[in-house]
C-alpha cells in the first residue's frame, strides 16, 4: 500500500459515514443489552477484555460489510482485486485458532468466555466480508453487462 | 441478581426511553418531525462515525482497566451508561459544531433552556448524593453517580451551544 | 473553493444568507458553507438555489 492518503469520492465518503452511523447504533444497542444480561445473570459472562472485544466485533463487521456492499470499501486509487487466497487463509487460520482454543479448554475460564472466543468471531467476520465481496462483484459484473 | 436500586434505575431509564419514542412518534404524526437538510444529514452521519470510534476505544480501555483492577468500578448499568454518555457527548458536540444538531424546525433557544433545567436538576441531585455519601457502595460507584455525569454532559453541551452561537453571530455580521 | 458568484447573486437580490436559506429550504449555515467552499451541494440543491436566485447552473456553479 502506498503512502498517499486514501481518497474516497463524495458518495463513498457519505456511504462510509452512514455505515458508521449504523454500526454506532448497533454497538450502543449491544452495550445496553449486555448490561441487562449482566444484571440478570448477576455475574459477568466473559472476562473483561473478552467481553468488550466480543461486543465490538459484530458492529465493526457490519460496518465493513455495508461499506463493501455500497462500494465504499476501496478508495479510488486502490481498486485492486481482493486476493481470494488471502481471504480464505484468514478465515481458515482464525477458525483453526478458535477450534484449537475450544479443544484446549482455553475459551472458558471460571464459567466465563475468554479472548480465545474472539478467533471464531474473526472467522465469521472474514467469512461475511468474503461473501459480501463476492456478491458485490457479481452485482457489478451484471450492471456492467447491462450498460 | 438485580437488586431493588438497579431495578428502579432500569425502570426509570426504560420509561425515559419510551417517552422519547412516544414524543418522536407524536411529532411524526403531526408532521413536525425533525427535518435536516442534506449537509446536516451528512454531518450527523460523520458525527455518528466519530462516536463509533470513541465508543469502541473507550470500551477497550474499560476492558483493560477492569482486567488490571480485576474488579468492576461500577455496576453494569452505570458502566454501560457512562460509556454511552461519553460517546453521545462526542456525537452531540460534533453535531452542534457543524450545525447539524438542531433540525430546520427546531428552536435552539427553547432547547437550551430545557437543557439548562435538566443540567441544574441533575447537578442538585448529584450534590445531594455526594453529601449523603450515596455515590459509592462496596467500592463500586452507584447509579447515583449518573446524575453528576448527566449534569456535566449537559453543561458541556450548553457551553458548545454558546460558543457556536457566538461564532454564528460573527459570521452573520461578516456576510 | 469559495463561491463568490453565489454570494454576489445573493447580494444583488439583497438577500441575507438566512433569507436565501429559508427560500431554498436549508439552514443558514449550509448556505454559508457553500459560499465558503466548505460544502459541495448536490445537483438538486444547486438547482433550487439557481431557481430562487434566477440564475443558471453555469452562472453560479460552473468553474
Amino acid at each position: 500500500m502506498s503512502g498517499e492518503k486514501r481518497k474516497y469520492d463524495e458518495r463513498q465518503a457519505l456511504s462510509r459515514a452512514r455505515a458508521g452511523q449504523m454500526a454506532f447504533w448497533i454497538l450502543a444497542a449491544m452495550v445496553s443489552a449486555n448490561c441487562l444480561l449482566r444484571e440478570i445473570l448477576g455475574r459477568p459472562w466473559a472476562t473483561p477484555f473478552a467481553e468488550e472485544v466480543i461486543l465490538i466485533l459484530p458492529p465493526l463487521i457490519a460496518w465493513r460489510v455495508r461499506c463493501i456492499w455500497t462500494d465504499a470499501d476501496a478508495p479510488l486509487h486502490d481498486r485492486q482485486r481482493r486476493s481470494l487466497g488471502l481471504d480464505i487463509a484468514k478465515i481458515v487460520t482464525s477458525l483453526l485458532l478458535g477450534i484449537q482454543g475450544i479443544r484446549r479448554g482455553l475459551t472458558a475460564e471460571n464459567g466465563m468466555l475468554t479472548e480465545e472466543c474472539a478467533w471464531l468471531l474473526f472467522a465469521l467476520g472474514f467469512g461475511a466480508i468474503l461473501i459480501a465481496s463476492a456478491l458485490r462483484r457479481r452485482k457489478d459484473a451484471r450492471e456492467e453487462a447491462e450498460e | 441478581m438485580m437488586n431493588d436500586m438497579n431495578v428502579s434505575f432500569a425502570a426509570g431509564a426504560l420509561v425515559g426511553i419510551l417517552l422519547v419514542i412516544l414524543f418522536a412518534l407524536w411529532k411524526k404524526r403531526r408532521g413536525t418531525e425533525p427535518r435536516y437538510d442534506e449537509r446536516q444529514v451528512v454531518a450527523r452521519a460523520k458525527a455518528a462515525q466519530l462516536a463509533l470510534g470513541v465508543l469502541a476505544a473507550l470500551m477497550l480501555v474499560n476492558g483493560f482497566v477492569r482486567e488490571i483492577l480485576q474488579t468492576a468500578w461500577a455496576g453494569p448499568f452505570l458502566e454501560a451508561g457512562t460509556l454511552l454518555m461519553a460517546a453521545a457527548t462526542v456525537y452531540v458536540l460534533r453535531c452542534v459544531w457543524t450545525d447539524a444538531y438542531f433540525s430546520l424546525r427546531e428552536r435552539p433557544k427553547t432547547w437550551a433552556h430545557i437543557f439548562a433545567v435538566v443540567m441544574v436538576l441533575n447537578a442538585v441531585l448529584g450534590v445531594v448524593s455526594i453529601l449523603r455519601g450515596e455515590m459509592v457502595e462496596n467500592g463500586l460507584l452507584t447509579f447515583r453517580a449518573a446524575n453528576p455525569m448527566l449534569a456535566a454532559m449537559f453543561a458541556v453541551l450548553l457551553i458548545a451551544l454558546a460558543l457556536k452561537r457566538r461564532k454564528d453571530r460573527r459570521e452573520e455580521a461578516e456576510t | 473553493m469559495k463561491n463568490l458568484r453565489l454570494k454576489a447573486a445573493r447580494a444583488a437580490l439583497d438577500l441575507s444568507q438566512q433569507e436565501l436559506a429559508e427560500r431554498v429550504g436549508v439552514s443558514r449555515q449550509t448556505i454559508n458553507a457553500i459560499e465558503k467552499g466548505d460544502y459541495n451541494p448536490t445537483i438538486n440543491l444547486c438547482l433550487k438555489i439557481c431557481h430562487v436566485l434566477g440564475k443558471t447552473l453555469d452562472e453560479l456553479f460552473w468553474e
